[in-house]
């Protein structure tokens, strides 16, 4: 059977299960290939030993072959310096334990089958019907022999570029491919054979409007005869849509929907159709209406500010395939002038080559933020600057959900650090109200109240005299507590103060109103004692009574104008008295003389009889002592006031006719020296005549308990 | 009939005095409460008119307390000031300033009390 066969069949036989295959017989064909052999020293021998090359690439055929009874076929081109030359197809089967290949060479036969794309697609029409005018294939030929393209009319459209008449001579895509991409491209080109004359791959393209686009390509390669390359048809399809993955998609439209909410974000990202823009929101952030629709990568970067742009800078140098996102703040200027703080994220998107295949910018309107930071630390210095003064401390809840207390709150829970370090427990156990205290707050914290306020009186150094008082307020309102502890002990010791001068000042106004009456009496009394005096001449009562009447309203009107309320001043007192006269008496013709310490204040009570004493002298010096008709004497009324050792000394002098010869003042039984003795005696006084021109009297009297209280005071 | 007024401002005291006396009664005068208690002690005074502000450390109220001790004399208060009266207490009070007629009716309605 073998002697049947041509030289072209080899005969092995298998051995050790299908592991080795031992050549029986020799084709011609494969002793072309192994002429350094004898063809005696090739049978016997293993096959793989023979043909080490094909061991590989044979030996699973053959155990197909052999084990599993099939008829395996073979095809292998043979190329000689590059160049195609033989097509060998071989037919391997087991029959009679033996395993056959049986081996034909046709070189012809390898581009038969194509000669009919020979003429096919020689103008841009059959292309475009080809590739479908309303699809996104897009269609290239390229005549090898000619150097001559056709693009298709969508390839146009493609690029974004104008047709050209001279675009069949040039490759009008090349340019447009990413330099870092054409590597790929090469050697995928490198695949093509007559046997494999179709590859497929992915390429990137940059559009005359910058756009990135992915596209896919099948190369389809046409022979002659001879195995020379004619032609090369191209069909490209764009894919940018496909490119983005579906997961990523999720993301970038979660991302827009956020964006969407979030009017201080903005977005900067390929879309769909593979441009890059920003989201509308730039303007907003930008605050000018011109970026609505930006494409503009460095919008950004060009309203930095000043003082950030380095910083901008050295982060965007920082990005890498090893460090792909940065996350940093800087501060720009907006187009109105304002000055905005942003956050901004970087992120590139790297191939697994290191290629930048796309990035991201993601843009956060912080100026709010930052400023309530701003204002919030302003805040917070205000608290600690006010509460130091007003002795206030505040507790808070911050944003975070923490209880946090001003510096003020806790030097007095310390209580003031300076005085006495102690903390918390320390601080209850000094509270003179600690039940009280624990009892409030305790029903505080278990929620039982929302509100707690009342004071607290703290003992300091268990001195009962060094207390201090506490306001402590908290309030808890949709959860979180705020609140504040104060130190009121100066406004309650101001409080006290002024409800006791209030007091005092209710006292005095009823006193006032007292003395008022009871001095209302004094004139009644006196209008009696003078109508049983001068029953028939009421003309001297009503003298005497206009002139008692002015004299008290007098002494009325300067205790009111006192700061105690309670005390004249004699030298102010007698200097209106004696204006007072002379109205009263429409005379200018006495002169008053007064010798008056302008530090003696007395209390009212003093005051009165005093000032009743004075005006009966004066009253008389004025009816009686002057010779009005004598115009060349000056009349002259002297009074003189000094204290001396807690006694008063009022001296009073005219320079008149004085008192007759003999006349007593003690014993007089005239109405006018009864009134001037009666008063004398309630001042505890001693009056006596003195050396005068006229008359002249000293009164003499203790400085009462009234006056002698006041100069404590003073 | 014997009177005693109490009263600090001399010229009230003066003027009570003489138009008691006027009216037929024996009038002891004093202006501080020791002098009144004293008087009091030594005198068969029927009736007191007595002032509340009146000189020395005690006041009149505290006076008319200390004289009730002693004996119980009717006091018809006069004064500007009755606040610090009880009125439960004591029923009659000449307000200042009054009339002096009002002194001697006053003095007739204790009398016949």
């Amino acid at each position: 059977m073998v002697s049947s066969l041509n030289d072209s069949v080899d005969v092995l036989e298998p051995v050790d299960g299908g592991e080795e295959f031992i050549i029986k017989h020799i084709g011609r064909l494969n002793m072309n290939f192994t002429q350094a052999y004898n063809t005696q020293e090739i049978v016997g021998r293993y096959y793989g030993a023979i043909f080490p090359l094909f061991k590989d690439t044979l030996y699973p055929l053959f155990r197909m072959a052999y084990l599993e009874n099939e008829v395996v076929t073979l095809i292998i081109n043979v190329y000689h310096h590059g160049r195609f030359k033989a097509t060998i197809t071989s037919k391997i089967f087991y029959e009679n334990e033996e395993l056959m290949i049986l081996s034909d060479v046709d070189q012809k036969s390898v581009s038969s089958e194509f000669e009919d794309y020979q003429y096919l697609f020689d103008d841009t029409a059959e292309l475009d019907q080809y590739a479908g005018i309303n699809s996104n294939n897009y269609l290239v030929s390229y005549n090898v022999e000619e150097q001559e393209y056709s693009w298709s009319k969508k390839m146009y459209d493609l690029l974004e570029i104008e047709e050209s008449p001279g675009d069949y001579k040039d490759n009008i895509l090349r340019d447009f491919i990413l330099p870092e991409d054409l590597a790929h491209m090469r050697k995928k080109y490198k695949e093509i054979t007559p046997y494999t004359p179709e590859v497929e791959y992915n390429f990137r393209i940059r559009t005359s409007s910058g756009d990135i686009k992915y596209i896919n390509c099948n190369a389809f390669a046409v022979y002659d005869k001879n195995n020379y390359l004619q032609k090369i048809f191209y069909f490209f399809k764009d894919i940018t849509v496909d490119n983005i993955d579906s997961q990523n998609l999720e993301v970038l439209k979660r991302n827009l929907h956020i964006l969407q909410k979030l009017s201080q974000s903005a977005f900067y990202y390929k879309n769909a159709l593979g441009h890059y823009n920003w989201t509308s929101n730039i303007a907003n952030i930008l605050e000018s209406e011109d970026y609505e629709s930006s494409n503009d990568k460095h919008i950004i970067e060009q309203r930095v500010i000043d003082e950030d742009k380095e910083l901008f800078k050295n982060f965007v140098k920082s990005l890498s395939s090893d460090n792909p996102s940065v996350n940093f703040k800087i501060r720009i200027l907006s187009k109105k002038g304002n000055i905005k703080h942003l956050n901004l994220f970087l992120r590139n998107n790297y191939d697994e080559y290191g290629n930048l295949m796309s990035y991201n910018i993601f843009v956060y309107d912080i100026t709010d933020l930052e400023n309530i930071q701003g204002d919030k630390n302003s805040l917070l210095n205000a608290f600690n600057s006010i509460d130091s003064n007003l002795k206030t401390g505040i507790i808070y809840e911050d944003a975070k959900g923490n209880l946090k207390v001003s510096n003020m709150f806790r030097d007095i829970i310390g209580v003031y650090r300076n005085w006495q370090l102690g903390g918390r427990e320390q601080f209850i156990n000094n509270i003179i109200n600690k039940h009280h205290y624990l009892r409030r707050y305790n029903s505080f914290l278990r929620k039982e109240t929302d509100e707690i306020h009342f004071l607290i009186y703290y003992k300091f150094n268990n001195y009962d005299d060094d207390i201090r008082i506490f306001e402590y307020f908290l309030k808890r309102n949709n959860g979180s507590v705020s609140g504040y502890i104060r130190d009121i002990t100066d406004v309650k010791d101001k409080e006290m103060e002024l409800k006791k001068l209030n007091n005092q000042k209710s006292m005095l106004i009823k006193e006032i109103h007292h003395r008022v009456k009871n001095n209302l009496q004094v004139l009644n009394s006196l209008l009696n004692l003078e109508e049983r005096f001068y029953r028939n001449k009421p003309d001297k009562i009503i003298d005497a009574t206009k002139k008692r009447i002015s004299a008290m309203a007098l002494i009325h009107e300067l205790t009111y104008n006192s700061h105690n309320l309670e005390t004249v001043n004699l030298k102010k007192y007698f200097d209106v008295y004696d204006e007072n006269m002379y109205t009263i008496f429409h005379d200018d013709e006495i002169v008053m003389d007064n010798d008056i310490d302008k530090d003696i204040n007395f209390h009212i009570r003093t005051v009165t009889p005093l000032v009743l004493i004075i005006n009966e002298f004066t009253s008389n010096s004025i009816k009686y002592a002057f010779n009005y008709e004598d115009e060349e004497k000056e009349n002259v009324i002297s009074k003189k006031i000094r204290i001396k050792d807690d006694e008063c000394i009022v001296e009073y002098r005219d320079n008149g006719v004085g008192l007759p010869e003999g006349y007593d003042i003690h014993n007089s039984d005239g109405l006018g020296w009864t009134i001037i003795n009666s008063l004398v005696r309630q001042l505890n006084g001693e009056l006596e005549e003195i050396e005068s021109e006229g008359i002249g009297f000293r009164l003499t009297f203790p400085m009462g308990y009234d006056e002698l209280k006041l100069e404590e005071k003073v | 009939m014997k009177i005693l007024v109490v009263e600090d401002e001399l010229i009230i005291q003066l003027d009570i005095r003489i138009e008691l006396e006027d009216n037929g009664f024996e009038v002891f005068t004093a202006d501080n409460s020791t002098d009144a208690i004293d008087i009091v002690k030594n005198n068969d005074v029927e009736c007191i008119i007595m002032d509340i502000n009146i000189k020395g450390d005690k006041n009149g109220i505290e006076t008319t307390e200390m004289i009730k001790e002693i004996k119980d004399i009717p006091v018809i208060f006069s004064t500007a000031n009755d606040d610090l009266l009880d009125r439960e207490k004591y029923h009659y009070i000449i307000k200042k300033p009054f009339n002096i007629r009002e002194i001697k009716k006053t003095i007739e309605e204790v009398m016949n009390d």
